[in-house]
C-alpha cells in the first residue's frame, strides 16, 4: 500500500508545494509570486494523483493552472505600477500574525492528534472518472446543473462589474 | 489500516502547514491580487483534506465530487474577485489594501 517510492514522492511534492506557497505569501515580486503559485496548484495537482484521484487532478491543471494563474497574470499586466503596493509591510503587523497563525497551527494539529479516525482498512477503488461521470449525471445532477448556473452568473457579474468604470 | 492512519496524518498536516501559510498570506500581504492568491492557496488546502478523507475514510467519491464543486465555485469567485479589482484600479488607481477605504465612514 504504502510504497517507499510513493513516500518519497509525497515528500518531494510536499516540499515543492510548501516552497512555492512560501514564496507566494512572503514574496516581495509579482510576477515571481504569481508564477510560484502555478508551481503550488501543480504540487497539488501531484498530491491528487497520487491520492488516486485522476479526475480532480485534471480538473486541477486546466481549471486552476491553466485558467486561473493566466486570469490572474492578465490581472496583473493591465494594472501598472502593482509591486510598489508590496514593498512595505509594517513588522510589527507581521509578528502579530506569525503568532496568530502559530496559535492556529498548534490548536489544530493538537486537534487532530487527539482525533481518532475510522479508517478503511484498505482500500480498493474503481476508476474515479467513470464513478464521478455517473454520478453527475444521475444522484448528483441537481448540483451539477446549479454549478453551472453559478459560473453563468459569474461570468455576466464579472462583465459587468469590469465594464462599469470604463464609461 | 496503520499505514493507512499514517498516510492520512501526512496529509491532514500538509493541509494544515497550507492553510496557516494562507492565514498568514492573507493577514500580511499588502495588494489584492496577494490576498487573493493567499485564499486560493487555503481552498486548496481544504481540497487536499477533502480527497484524502475521501481515499482513507469513506471509500466512495462524494469527497471528490466535493472538491470539484469546491472548484468550480473557486473559478467564479476568482472571476468576480479579478473585475472588482480591476474595477477599484481604475476608480482608485491603487491596489494597497492600506488606501482602499470606499466601504469606511
Amino acid at each position: 500500500m504504502l510504497s517507499t517510492i510513493e513516500l518519497f514522492i509525497f515528500f518531494i511534492l510536499a516540499g515543492i508545494g510548501i516552497f512555492s506557497a512560501l514564496v507566494v505569501v512572503s514574496g516581495k515580486n509579482m510576477f515571481h509570486n504569481i508564477l510560484f503559485f502555478g508551481l503550488f496548484l501543480l504540487s497539488i495537482g501531484g498530491h491528487f494523483l497520487l491520492l488516486k484521484a485522476d479526475f480532480l487532478a485534471m480538473a486541477q491543471i486546466f481549471g486552476y493552472v491553466g485558467g486561473i494563474v493566466v486570469l490572474i497574470l492578465f490581472v496583473v499586466m493591465l494594472t501598472r505600477n502593482i509591486t510598489e503596493a508590496e514593498a512595505e509591510t509594517e513588522s510589527t503587523k507581521g509578528i502579530v500574525a506569525f503568532f496568530i497563525t502559530l496559535a492556529l497551527l498548534v490548536t489544530i494539529f493538537y486537534i487532530f492528534k487527539i482525533t481518532t479516525f475510522s479508517i478503511l482498512p484498505g482500500i480498493v477503488q474503481e476508476k474515479s472518472v467513470v464513478a464521478i461521470g455517473k454520478m453527475l449525471l444521475s444522484s448528483r445532477i441537481i448540483p451539477f446543473e446549479i454549478a453551472a448556473i453559478v459560473l453563468l452568473a459569474a461570468i455576466v457579474g464579472a462583465l459587468s462589474v469590469a465594464r462599469e468604470g470604463s464609461k | 489500516m496503520i499505514i493507512n492512519s499514517i498516510q492520512l496524518n501526512l496529509y491532514l498536516t500538509l493541509g494544515l502547514i497550507f492553510f496557516c501559510l494562507g492565514i498568514y498570506g492573507v493577514l500580511t500581504k499588502r495588494n489584492l491580487i496577494g490576498v487573493l492568491m493567499s485564499i486560493e492557496i487555503i481552498f486548496n488546502a481544504a481540497n487536499l483534506n477533502l480527497i484524502a478523507f475521501s481515499r482513507f475514510i469513506k471509500a466512495n467519491f462524494d469527497g471528490q465530487l466535493f472538491s470539484l464543486f469546491v472548484i468550480a465555485i473557486v473559478a467564479a469567485e476568482t472571476v468576480v474577485a479579478l473585475a472588482i479589482i480591476i474595477a477599484v484600479y481604475k476608480k482608485k488607481d491603487t491596489l494597497d489594501t492600506g488606501k482602499l477605504n470606499l466601504l469606511k465612514w
